[in-house]
This record gives C-alpha cells, structure tokens and sequence, in this order.
C-alpha cells in the first residue's frame, strides 16, 4: 500500500486557552475523496487551516506529501503549497482580476510558459469547470456558484495533487451544489486528484465521499466509510445524520449555566 | 484599582511594541521586495506600479492644487498685514516660498494623501484579508508583501514628491495672486521668490515627501494585514492607520526638521 497523502498525527490547537483541536490522527489516500464533517465551531475550519498551512499546530504532526507542515521552514512550505490548490468558501478569488486574470495568476507566477500558452491553459481550467464564457468578467458580476467554480479553476491551474474544499455547498441552491459536487467527482476520476473537502452538508458528503471523519468538539468523534458511518449507532453520529435537535449536540447552553447567568445580572 | 490601570499600561504597551514590530518587519520585507525581489523573485511592478501611480498622482492633482493654493493664499494673508506695517511687504515672497518648500508643501500634500491614499489602502487590502484574498495569494505561494504591498510602495514613493513640487508651485501662485492686493508686481514677487530659495530649500522637502510615502504605505499596509472580526475590523483600522499615519508623519517631520537644521 502506498503512502498517505496527507497524515495527521496527534494534532493538537489551543487558542486562549480554549482547545479548537485535541489528539486529531487520521489519513488520505491518493485519489479518494475524504470528508471532513462537523457541526459549527466543531474545528473544522481550524484543521483546514493546519492542513493547508495557514496554521501552525501546537503538537502533533502534519504531513503532507511526507513534508511535516508544522516544523517546515516556509521555503518547504512554499514547495509543499504548490502540490495543493484550495476552493476557499467564498472564492477568495481577487476582485480586481477578472475570472480568466485570476485563474492565470498562479500559471504566470510559478511557470515560464509564454501568454498564449497561458491563456491556453486558462481556458482549459474554465472549459472543465464550465465558465469559459465568464472569463472576462469580474468577480462582482458573476454569482457565489459561478466564483466558487472559478476559484475551482484557480486551484487546479497548475495541476495539483491535492484540492482542499472549504464549505463547497455553503450559499448555493441545490442544482448549484449538485454542479460542485459532480466536479468534485470528475477530478477525482478524470485527473485522479485527492479531494478534502470540510463541509457540514451530509447530503452532498455522502454523494461524493470515500471516506468520512465526524469532528465534534475539536475531536474525532467517528471515521470510515460512508456505509460504516450511516450503520454507526453511536447517538452523536446519529444525531448529525438526522439533524434532529435532541441529542449530545448541544444547540442551546446548558440550564443551569443559564440559570446562573440570569441570577448574576 | 492600581493595579488594574497598571494591567491596562502593560497591555497597551504590548499593543504598541507589537505594532511598531510589525511595521519595522513589514518595512524591511517591502525594501527587500522593492530593491532585490526584482532579481531574485518573480514580481509583475510593470503591471500593478502604472495603475497605482496613476490613482495616486493623477487622481490627487486637483485637490493638492486646491489645499496648496488656499495655503499661498492663507500664508499672505496672515503675514502681510505685519510685513506691510514694518515695509517690509516685498519679504512676503520670500516667507510664503520657504514655508512651501519646507515645511508647508511637504505636510500638507502628505495630510491629504494620509486621507485620499493611505486610508484606501488599508480599506482596500483590509477588506482582502477578510475575504481570505490575502490568504489565498499566500497558498498559491505568491508573497502578498510583493504583489500587494511592494507596487504601492513604489508608487507613493514617487508620486508624493511629485505632488509636493507641484503643490510648492501652486501655493507660490496662490501667495503672488493674494500678494497683488499689496499692490506687489506679480513677475517681482516671482523673481523675488525665485532669488530666496537655495536648492537645500527645496531638496529638505523633497527628502521629507519620500520618508512621508514610506510612513503612510507601511502603517496603512500594516493596518490592513492586522484587520480581525469582518467589516468593523476594517472600518477600526482604517480610523487607526489615519490617525497612526497622521502622527508618525509629523513626528518624522520634526525629526528630519531638526536634523537639517543641524547637518546646515
């Protein structure tokens, strides 16, 4: 068996004394689909941003590519950034740059290639994720779906190993996710990249995963399969499939906590 | 009480050198990306600088005409009364053309680009950390200091004295138009002018517009890169880089100020 892509070992990440991460340990395999799922403020942002090394952690190890994020000096880190591209939640793509700007920006920047060559590759990208027709327009004209394609675009521009995906679905109307969740598909099976993608829509998880972890509270609180995850019994797991509101996930503070407040006023 | 008041000291204290540490670090990180990145790093200031220096200098004409001129203006008409009453009305040329090109031009052009520049800048690149703009430039492995901050950089480095000269100019037209009310003679008071500047006059100002650029870039830059918790957080900082810059420039007046006085 080959070795992980991306390994996580005992991760570990405090802020101000609150833990946002404790002992999180998995791995992805080459060309799988893994999902990360949780509810709000569970740690999931913060795991992307270990993994995407925008983050230190404060323990544990990292490795991507067998480059250990947490103690690489950032020329590693730079060399490591280039094997993954990133779909951030909202684009992230530059307002200023039209959409065929934005996706050549990382082409001109890390290739010599001469500008048509470029604009060749840029319209390509856009053709895969179907918004060549867009290319010309700016970030502000186009709508969330159409600039999360872009951003798509954007991180797959210079043929990466890995695409990490942050919130996919967030904002968009069912055909619209149902689009990213298909290019999700294709490129795994197309390109045979390796997607993470850190969502906490079981729908769209559940379509496109090989395999899935359920962070709860900054901890994994179950991993597998999707058919080892829907058997799972554990009442927090069943819970997040169901999205019922009584359960260990806890949507209001606890009574007495509450009750305490009120008293203190 | 006490110590309470002392906690907020040292808190502070700790806000201030975490910031001031910032601005040194982001400084030597601009200085490198504008002077060696060039050879050493891929950096596209051919595309950006023009465009940036075109919304700093050109689109800022008009209002330092209109600032520079009301000052010509001022300056004789606070100081001619006096001058006129001891007959010494033709010296008014020559206090309006020192003010300017030391001390006037310099400061003023660099207060209303504090406003117009260094708070678009800090709007502009703080709205792009926000929306993970800044973020993604660093993922994709493009150093934000070079693509963003450096063009600024060489842009308000070079329109600022730019602006000043011009500023001197029009400040010194509007003096010699307030000064025809004295019954002066408009080519006199030019070549008046003209006879009491020496080069070191206008080079002091010169020299202060570029440390001016190199204070309103870094601090609305630094403010920028610093904005936390959405809309509000740039709406904050943009307030803290105005008034910062609007401080730092004129503490690093005094200072330049005093060491002319002393290298002359």
């Amino acid at each position: 068996m080959s070795q992980p892509i991306i390994e996580l070992r005992h991760v570990r990440k405090v802020f101000g004394g609150k833990v946002a991460l404790d002992d999180v340990s998995f791995s992805v395999e080459r060309g799988t689909n893994f999902v990360i799922l949780g509810a709000s403020g569970g740690g999931k942002s913060t795991l992307l941003k270990i993994m995407i090394s925008a983050l230190k952690a404060d323990a544990g190890e990292v490795l991507l590519d067998g480059v250990d994020l947490s103690t690489a000096p950032e020329k590693d880190l730079e060399a490591a950034r280039r094997k993954f591209g990133v779909l951030f939640q909202d684009g992230a793509l530059l307002n200023s740059l039209s959409v065929a700007e934005n996706v050549a920006l990382p082409i001109r920047y890390h290739t010599k290639l001469p500008p048509e060559t470029t604009d060749i590759l840029v319209k390509m990208k856009l053709e895969l994720v179907g918004l060549r027709e867009a290319d010309q327009k700016l970030p502000s004209q186009i709508s969330g779906g159409m600039r999360k394609r872009a951003s798509l675009a954007r991180a797959i521009a210079l043929d990466p190993m890995i695409v990490f995906y942050d919130e996919p679905s967030s904002g968009l109307d069912p055909v619209a996710t149902g689009v990213i969740s298909q290019l999700i598909l294709d490129l795994k099976n197309s390109m045979g990249l390796t997607n993470v993608v850190i969502t906490h829509d079981i729908n769209s998880a559940f379509e496109i995963a090989d395999r899935v972890v359920l962070l709860h509270r900054g901890k994994i609180a179950a991993a597998g399969t999707v058919q080892e995850i829907l058997k799972n019994d554990d009442p927090l797991v069943r819970q997040f499939i169901t999205g019922s509101v009584q359960g260990p996930l806890e949507v209001r503070s606890d009574e007495l906590e509450y009750y305490n407040d009120l008293l203190n006023l | 009480m006490v110590r309470s008041s002392l906690a907020g000291l040292w808190h502070n204290g700790a806000v201030f050198l975490g910031h001031a540490g910032g601005m040194v670090t982001l400084l030597r990180q601009t200085l490198y990306w504008v002077f060696l990145g060039p050879f050493r790093e891929r950096t596209e200031f051919r595309r950006h600088v023009f465009p940036m220096m075109e919304a700093i200098g050109n689109k800022s004409f008009g209002i330092v005409a209109l600032v520079a001129f009301l000052i010509g203006v001022i300056l004789v008409l606070q100081t001619g009364y006096i001058l006129e009453k001891y007959g010494q009305i033709r010296q008014v040329s020559g206090l309006v053309a020192v003010s300017m090109t030391r001390e006037l031009g310099p400061l003023m052009t660099a207060i209303v680009l504090v406003g117009r520049v260094g708070a678009a800048f800090t709007a502009g690149l703080g709205t792009m950390t926000i929306s993970e703009e800044v973020l993604a430039l660093r993922i994709m492995s493009i150093n934000p200091v070079g693509y963003l901050v450096a063009p600024r950089f060489i842009a308000v480095v070079l329109m600022l004295p730019c602006l000043t000269i011009f500023a001197n100019v029009v400040g010194m037209g509007g003096g010699c138009l307030m000064a025809t009310a004295y019954d002066l003679d408009p080519w006199g008071y030019v070549s008046d002018s003209i006879g009491f500047l020496s080069i070191q006059d206008i080079l002091s100002g010169v020299v202060k517009s570029v440390l001016f650029a190199a204070v309103i870039c870094i601090v609305s830059c630094h403010m920028a890169f610093r904005v936390e918790g959405g809309p509000e957080g740039v709406a904050r900082n943009t307030m803290v880089s105005v008034v910062t810059s609007l401080v730092l420039v004129i503490v690093t007046d005094g200072l330049v100020t005093a060491f002319m006085r002393n290298l002359s």
